[in-house]
């Protein structure tokens, strides 16, 4: 016992796909509905869970763990197989650009106009993801707006009428 | 990390009709797919909907700068490689939407 965990938790380490066994799918597909309840419908924060280890004490899991876990679950119980790849604190000029549905030649303009923080390593820049995410946010809550305005520019102009008859 | 999705070019033609325009915007800001306009598309696309009655002139140009303020790498500048491709592209794709 002590040496399979131990296999798995190298699998896993060296980032080999890992799926669910047969016998332990029951437990996972209870596990992922158990969750599921949990997120659905969404709430804003996420619900208090804790994970009881062998001798019964309980460790709270933050809400960041739990829609990790959560996830992992629901592919699990899927049937599929997962690979957890850490990508670290920083991101390339590519990963940035991927993250934000833009050109990587695009990502260069935002940097080059100081409208996203970054750090030169010898040639290459590199960027931290939480300032990558945070230019999202504010990004996509803008544009949210903006798409709405232009939903209401339909409407006036008679789009959502004429168009569909 | 993100696959990279899949360009567009969106011709005037996708732009003009309202409804599908409000679609294909919407599609991209969920990353679906990344679009690609440039200055001569827009202008196509304002003209047109002043020429046709759609909007009068000042909401065409308001529309045009809200898409240009919320979709800034859309624009593909006349030097950039992307926009050849644009002007190529134009030329030989026809998206032909029902009357």
């Amino acid at each position: 016992m002590e040496a399979a965990a131990h296999t798995m938790e190298d699998l896993i380490r060296r980032m080999t796909p890992v799926a669910a066994p047969p016998e332990q799918q029951a437990q996972v597909a209870a596990l992922s509905k158990a969750l599921e309840g949990m997120v659905h419908p969404p709430r804003r924060r996420a619900p208090k869970c804790q994970l009881v280890g062998p001798k019964g004490e309980s460790i709270p899991l933050p809400e960041t763990v739990f829609y990790v876990l959560e996830r992992v679950v629901e592919v699990m119980a899927r049937g599929d197989s997962i690979t957890v790849v850490p990508v670290g604190r920083e991101v390339t000029t590519q990963q940035a650009a991927d993250l934000l549905n833009v050109s990587r030649q695009y990502l260069i303009r935002l940097l080059d106009e100081g409208r996203i923080p970054f750090r030169k390593t010898g040639k290459h820049r590199r960027l931290r993801i939480e300032d990558v995410l945070s230019f999202k946010d504010k990004r996509d809550k803008d544009r949210r707006a903006g798409l709405r305005e232009l939903s209401q520019m339909t409407q006036e102009f008679g789009g959502y009428d004429s168009e569909l008859k | 990390m993100v696959p990279a999705p899949f360009i567009v070019v969106v011709d005037a033609n996708v732009l003009f009709p309202l409804t599908l325009r409000d679609t294909v915007l919407r599609a991209a800001a969920a990353g679906f797919d990344q679009l690609r306009w440039s200055k001569e598309i827009l202008d196509e696309m304002e003209r047109n909907l002043v020429s046709t009655d759609t909007m009068p002139a000042d909401k065409a140009a308001r529309l045009r700068t809200t898409m240009e303020t919320y979709f800034p790498e859309a624009l593909v500048t006349a030097t950039s490689r992307s926009s050849r491709r644009c002007r190529t592209m134009r030329r030989t794709v026809t998206l032909s939407l029902p009357p």
